[in-house]
């Protein structure tokens, strides 16, 4: 079995640059009063607490919808954040019990047609006649890669919500397993469980691409 | 089958193990079968996971989002600056005063040249300061500049140091009310921020000039106006010449007092400054007063004039200047604040509670910053109870109870206002009529 490496996480927004003020610096100044420092904020996190709340509730109107009231509770409550945790774990925090009251609500509002698209990625996906396995080879990459992109979207779709936000949390923030533990609520171990869990059931679902992603890793 | 590997291979796979125990790791995982499969599942879910599509959030959203954070942000910095000009600029002045670092350095440099090393240039400095210090402290003996010096909060102390209201004689109460503590309070510590609010009347009037009762401050322009002629010899002189020692200064005082005693003029100052009563008898209060028509008016601004009326007791020509004052300035200006606090105090000074209150709210309202706002609040708490709204009073206490300056006077006339409606439950029971009474002598 070829060896694969260590898989770099994505880390979008976070602060890897040591000579860049602190997420609880620039939160701090922003209660100054320098609304610029928020800005800042904003760029760092706009994008992985959109992909973060998008995952959850799978239709992007509603995850901006989301993502607007996340920053917009940050904005209100900037004040009384008392540096307790971190300032990701905090709004993470937020914008998951966003979607959480969320999807409450969809328990009771959802009556969707059948002929309406299942999932969020479905909307951009073929139907499903066409995504059952085509025995013709595929040998163009690019389109081996953005159908992978596709099919990951939903593999990750498909995973218990548990899961799913771990492994959403830790692949779109990089956040340590300690501070997914802050944010859902479990343990460290438990975080790490739901993880191990759902990079199996991801394997699983998409065993087809197995040899094409260990080309690619190789 | 598991082994001790398999907890961490998690880890390892998701970058969390140091890169030199990784190796390790890693190496130890490929020979044991299990973990060598276990590893390399993992390895591939997570090659599958890091190529997860991310999308951009639509960008519309943070316009709205920056809107929010811009007012916020003014909101936040205007409170703090609120904070800052209450609670902080006292803070910083005092400590400013109280170790001026040039001056400290000449004085390090000074005893260092003359003694045997730092340590003891260091040690006669603090003995001097502190000596600097215990010179100004209490027994009346301090004048306010100094006491800033010492403690961060001049004026919540020179508000708490007031004596206690029921040692106070029963003329100094105002005509036509029931004996006010508050009032007494209110009216020493407004006659004090008279002296501070509007720069004409600044601070370097004032004296080390105790008189045992109505605060250890006294405002020599009052005490010259004030007095009665036969003592102004006495008085100048003792305001010209400030005794240098607490001891001289005690003693001084001791003398003023007996003067006082003896010449039946029980509050001279504090009496004249409640202008407007009739003066007791035995204060000779028109002769000894100089005329401040003349000056005011030569003062330039109808403001400094009604604050001067003001000072006179001549209410009624006080309001008329200070609303004529109202009228011609812009309420940006500084003075415009100074003049509807110096209007609510006038009204309350005439008893007009109730304009006094809309005054007061107005400023409160109007100049949330404003320098002399916790003053400004305990005098309105006292217009609400003397109108018998003491919800309304209480909520205005527990306001002031925030700043230090006036933490101590608030937090007694909330306890005056709790026997005041402990009392006023108990009256409503008809087994305790008398209660009232009780907690109004109180």
């Amino acid at each position: 079995m070829p060896r694969m490496g260590v898989v770099r996480t994505r880390l979008w927004g976070s602060v890897s640059d040591s000579e860049q003020p602190a997420d609880e610096e620039l939160l701090e100044a922003f209660t100054q009063g320098d609304a610029r420092a928020f800005e800042t904020l904003l760029g760092r996190y706009r994008a992985p607490i959109y992909n973060f709340i998008l995952r959850s509730v799978r239709d992007r109107e509603r995850a901006a919808d989301l993502t607007q009231e996340t920053f917009l509770r940050v904005v209100q409550r900037a004040d009384s954040f008392r540096g307790g945790s971190k300032l990701s774990t905090w709004i993470y925090a937020i914008a998951r019990n966003l979607c959480i009251d969320h999807g409450r609500r969809m328990v009771f509002r959802r009556h969707q047609s059948l002929d309406a698209p299942m999932k969020q990625s479905e909307e951009k996906s073929s139907p499903m006649v066409d995504r059952v396995p085509s025995p013709a080879p595929v040998t163009d990459r690019d389109a081996i890669a953005k159908e992978l992109q596709i099919r990951i979207a939903e593999a990750v779709e498909e995973l218990p919500d548990d899961q799913r936000e771990v492994f959403v949390l830790r692949q779109v923030q990089g956040l340590p397993f300690k501070d997914i533990a802050e944010v859902v609520g479990a343990s460290e171990n438990t975080v790490k469980s739901r993880m191990r869990y759902a990079l199996e059931r991801l394997q699983g679902a998409l065993a087809e691409y197995q040899d094409y992603v260990r080309e690619l890793s190789a | 089958m598991s082994c001790s590997h398999d907890e961490r291979l998690l880890d390892l796979v998701m970058g969390e193990i140091p890169a030199e125990d990784a190796a390790a790791l890693r190496a130890e995982a490929l020979e044991c079968p299990h973990c060598h499969d276990a590893l390399a599942q993992l390895e591939l879910g997570a090659a599958l996971a890091a190529r997860m599509p991310m999308e951009e959030p639509p960008p519309a959203m943070d316009a709205i989002i920056m809107k929010a954070a811009r007012e916020k942000a003014e909101s936040m910095a205007t409170e703090r600056a609120k904070v800052a000009a209450v609670v902080e600029e006292p803070a910083v002045e005092a400590e400013a005063a109280a170790a001026d670092p040039s001056a400290l350095e000449r004085l390090k440099k000074w005893a260092s040249g003359i003694t045997l090393g730092p340590q003891l240039a260091m040690a006669s400095v603090m003995v001097l300061v502190v000596s600097i210090g215990l010179f100004y402290l209490p027994e009346g003996g301090g004048d306010t500049v100094a006491r800033t010096a010492v403690t961060p909060d001049p004026e919540g102390e020179a508000i708490s140091a007031l004596p206690d209201p029921s040692m106070a004689p029963a003329d100094s109460d105002l005509p036509g009310e029931e004996p006010e503590v508050a009032l007494e309070v209110g009216e020493a510590e407004s006659d004090e921020a008279d002296d501070q609010a509007p720069s004409a009347f600044g601070f370097e009037d004032r004296v080390a000039g105790s008189r045992g009762y109505g605060g250890d401050d006294l405002d020599l322009a009052d005490a010259r106006r004030n007095r009665p002629t036969q003592r102004q010899g006495p008085e100048t002189e003792e305001a010209r010449s400030v005794p240098a020692t607490p001891r001289q200064q005690r003693v001084a005082r001791a003398e003023a007092q007996r003067a006082d005693v003896e010449n039946e003029d029980p509050l001279p100052s504090f009496e004249a400054s409640n202008a407007g009563v009739p003066a007791p008898a035995g204060v000779a209060q028109a002769p000894s007063e100089p005329s401040p028509q003349p000056s005011a008016r030569a003062a330039g601004s109808s403001y400094e004039a009604g604050v001067q009326s003001y000072r006179g007791g001549r209410t009624q020509e006080a309001e008329g200047e200070l609303l004529d004052a109202l009228e011609r300035e812009s309420p940006s200006r500084d003075v415009y604040p100074n003049a509807v606090h110096q209007l609510a105090r006038n009204y309350r000074r005439s008893n007009d509670c109730q304009n006094a209150v809309t005054h007061y709210q107005d400023l409160l309202q109007r100049f949330p910053s404003y320098a002399q706002l916790p003053q400004a609040l305990v005098e309105a708490a006292d217009c609400q109870r003397r109108l018998g709204r003491l919800r309304q009073a209480r909520t205005l206490l527990e306001r002031a109870q925030r700043y230090a300056s006036t933490r101590a006077v608030a937090s007694r006339e909330l306890q005056r206002i709790e026997t005041l409606e402990r009392a006023s439950r108990r009256r409503a029971a008809p087994a305790a009529a008398d209660a009232y009474e009780a907690a109004e002598a109180y």
